[in-house]
């Protein structure tokens, strides 16, 4: 019972963290020499 | 970003772990959408890599549809999908929202390390953009209204998906064959 709680836990937190992380494209505090390069479309 | 997703990661524990969500299907494809994330913290950058995360996770969206949220998450995936697609794969950040938030001046054109973001000066498709200035304590980040509704749907995940487990679903059972018992009552020329 307390296993599949976990593991149920676990599998939402990886599910949850994914998209948040994966699907969104906010952006945070940039931190020095953030810039790369310069691209052309 | 990376920290705020792993807050949000262990609240979702939590929250599982206390209340049973119903279970998405194909969690492993996620595993997919990662690897460009985990690239770019290595500092690599690929063009369009963020874009065919963000796609892999629509294709996921499609496959457990009929879970509560998961619709709402691909609006949001949607709207990045088709700004990030008209910005070579990468989010477009206004230079003046840049500097508003961060103090940071950037030519148009300049890829942030550490973000999906692109400068641009201006775009048709601003309005999907990273310009939704949070203040989260002394900290500050910049969202697009794409971020905000992916959020949405991973909470009503989570809180509105509710699946009660077997044991639960065994009670269910008792309670209405209880309840049936007691509304039958017997003809008394049956006796």
């Amino acid at each position: 019972m307390m296993k599949s709680r976990i593991v149920r836990a676990l599998v939402a937190a990886l599910v949850a963290g994914t998209l948040l992380f994966a699907g969104t494209a906010g952006m945070g505090p940039p931190g020095s020499g953030i810039i790369v390069s310069s691209v052309n479309w | 970003m990376l920290t705020l997703s792993m807050i949000g990661a262990g609240l979702s524990g939590a929250l599982a772990f206390w209340r049973r969500p119903h279970m998405p299907r194909y969690w492993p494809l996620l595993a997919v959408a990662l690897v460009p994330q985990v690239g770019s913290l290595g500092g690599i950058r690929i063009p369009g890599m963020f874009f065919v995360a963000i796609a892999v996770i629509g294709i996921w969206c499609a496959y457990n549809r009929d879970i509560p949220g998961t619709a709402v998450v691909a609006v949001g995936i949607g709207l990045n999908l088709l700004v990030m697609g008209f910005h070579g794969g990468s989010m477009p950040i206004r230079a003046d929202v840049l500097l508003r938030a961060f103090g940071v001046l950037a030519a148009p054109g300049t890829v942030l390390v550490g973000s999906k973001d692109v400068v641009i000066d201006t775009s048709a498709l601003w309005l999907l953009s990273d310009w939704i200035i949070l203040a989260l304590g002394a900290k500050k980040v910049v969202v697009s209204p794409g971020d905000l509704i992916i959020v949405a749907g991973v909470a009503w995940w989570l809180l509105f998906s509710h699946q009660p487990g077997k044991d639960q679903a065994h009670a269910d059972i008792i309670d209405q064959t209880g309840l049936a018992r007691a509304a039958y009552t017997p003809a008394p020329w049956a006796e």
